[in-house]
């Protein structure tokens, strides 16, 4: 009970420092791009006009969250340590591993709060391209459903921030490493298709075709959360595959906290 | 205050820039090129999991280039560039139906494009299965450039079976299976394609069709009413002018002249067609992967 509270009140902390960061006025100012943004983008459509507000409200959405969760890894853990900020708290009687839990749940609270308002934003700027196509049904719970994969891939990066934040003593390495993660996450299913599909057996070594093999199953599959074409173009979203992202999602991100829990008790900080 | 002044100049400077440039741009003698775009795998690394937004970056810029080379310079598109664009466009969203669209708006009248171009619509078949208009695309490509009215017919029967239009499948299948009036099917065909056209330069490509399918339904309507007259066909279109069955000859909005072939059929010397090469070594490559 006493360490669920040292957690609430850092995973607080953590979330008031983010809003004082500015947090919101960039939101606003992103919110009013959508608006303005979507009616001008979908318009250049010959046949799809709302299939392509959805489409860049979605991935606008997901480009920002994982910009806005890139920087506040950077300031979680890294630059306190970096400054030193961060030992004042760690002399009071709490654990490392509550101190770093309260970060992540801090780092929860601010992701969701971006998530959610730019996913508003974003339903702002589709509902106005729907005004020229009336006749037009939008899925929106499959829109949901886009949300909440896109609110997983961020918690995920964000624990990857964590982790790599225990590991290293400045800032900039956890901040190129998480980058690295969401690339190579992103990346590693369509290499694997283009394997599978047997094009590259001209071109591909054994051992490169190892090395991709190891990083599709050692880093995260980033695509698992990604359902944006089933809420752009209504489709049925095949049972279990939120189930599926969803169990995903938490246990990486389970296991990568415990990673940075087990390292950050072992860094010395003096 | 220096300040102020200062910043002024600059705000000044840059306005004065920007509006010599967009002058510039406008007068800028060398040719507008299209980009080529690397591989679809390399496309879909690049765009970290937004390959829907990818693809419809492609075919925006696709699109633009065409506007701007087409309506604006009135120069001739490098077109196999552009289709290898859309191609790359559609591997990343198979469902990109302003890609498929755009594409048979581009190539349609080009006769050499028409496998690959069927071989386009087909991908967007095979993911689009409630559309109506790909079976439909296929199926004119079919029947105005491949001559093969079985093959039309098959397709558009599978577009019949989508969206039940009685109107316009019923009028296009009974001129496929009868080979009937082709070039008034072609018309009908246009006419339901321009309908539902909303980009501007496309709109532009079609209606110079149209007018010139216009023109020639114009004269075969002439040469029926002058074998009906003379018992016999003209041997000019000029002989229709002087016999008095028509005021003029139309003028073929590609630049051409009309004119009768042995047959007896109405032929145009710019056959109504724009030209479908290769612009570079690297297209080719790229035509080949």
């Amino acid at each position: 009970m006493h360490k669920l509270a040292g957690i609430g009140a850092i995973g607080i902390a953590t979330f008031k420092g983010g809003l004082r960061d500015r947090l919101i006025l960039s939101l606003l100012l992103a919110g009013f791009f959508f608006l303005i943004s979507t009616v001008v983008f979908s318009s250049f459509s010959m046949r799809q006009p709302l299939e392509v507000a959805i489409n860049y409200s979605l991935a606008t959405v997901q480009l920002l969250t994982i910009l806005i969760t890139l920087f506040l890894g950077l300031n979680l853990l890294s630059r306190e340590i970096e400054t030193r900020a961060g030992h004042g708290v760690l002399s009071q009687p709490l654990s490392r591993t509550s101190y770093l839990l309260g970060k992540f749940a801090g780092l929860v609270l601010l992701c969701c709060l971006v998530v959610f308002s730019l996913a508003f934003c974003a339903i702002a700027g589709v509902l106005l391209v729907k005004l020229g196509e009336p006749d037009q049904a939008i899925y929106w719970a499959n829109f949901g459903v886009s949300v909440l994969g896109i609110l997983l891939m961020s918690l995920l990066l964000g624990a990857a921030s964590l982790l790599f934040s225990a590991l290293a003593t400045s800032a900039v390495l956890p901040f190129l490493a998480t980058i690295a993660v969401w690339f190579i996450g992103q990346s590693t299913q369509p290499v694997k298709n283009y394997l599978d599909a047997n094009l590259a057996d001209q071109t591909i070594t054994p051992l490169l075709k190892a090395i991709i093999t190891g990083a599709y199953y050692f880093f995260p599959n980033l695509s698992l959360f990604d359902f944006k074409v089933y809420a752009i173009y209504s489709l049925p979203i095949p049972a279990g595959q939120v189930w599926y992202a969803l169990a995903y999602g938490f246990v990486y991100t389970a296991v990568l906290l415990c990673l940075a829990t087990r390292l950050f008790k072992a860094q010395d900080m003096l | 205050m220096k300040q102020l002044a200062c910043l002024g100049l600059l705000i000044g400077l840059l306005v004065w820039l920007q509006l010599d440039f967009a002058s510039l741009r406008s007068k800028r003698q060398e040719p507008l090129r299209f980009p080529s775009y690397p591989p679809s795998l390399a496309l879909e690394m690049m765009s970290l999991g937004n390959r829907e937004l990818a693809s419809t970056l492609i075919f925006y810029s696709s699109q633009f280039y065409f506007g701007e080379k087409y309506a604006w310079h009135r120069e001739a598109p490098e077109y196999q560039r552009l289709f290898v664009a859309l191609d790359k466009a559609t591997d990343l969203d198979p469902l990109n139906m302003d890609c498929y669209y755009f594409a048979q708006g581009l190539f349609s009248d080009i006769a050499p494009a028409i496998p690959v171009l069927n071989r386009l619509l087909e991908k967007g078949m095979r993911n689009r299965k409630q559309d109506w208009y790909l079976p439909f695309f296929i199926s004119a490509n079919y029947y105005f450039q491949l001559k093969d009215p079985i093959k039309a017919a098959e397709y558009l029967q599978r577009a019949a079976e989508l969206k039940p239009d009685t109107l316009l499948f019923a009028s296009l299948s009974a001129r496929l299976l009868y080979q009937g009036n082709q070039t008034k099917a072609a018309i009908t065909y246009l006419e339901a394609f321009i309908k539902e056209t909303r980009n501007p330069a496309i709109r532009q490509k079609l209606e110079l069709r149209l007018h010139a399918l216009e023109a020639i339904h114009f004269l075969e309507n002439g040469i029926a009413a002058f074998t009906k007259k003379r018992g016999r066909p003209p041997d000019s279109l000029n002989e229709m002018v002087t016999a008095g069955i028509i005021k003029q000859i139309p003028t073929d909005p590609y630049g051409g002249t009309f004119f009768l072939d042995e047959t007896g059929k109405v032929y145009t010397s710019s056959k109504l067609t724009e030209t479908w090469k290769k612009h570079d070594k690297r297209d080719q490559d790229q035509q080949s992967q």
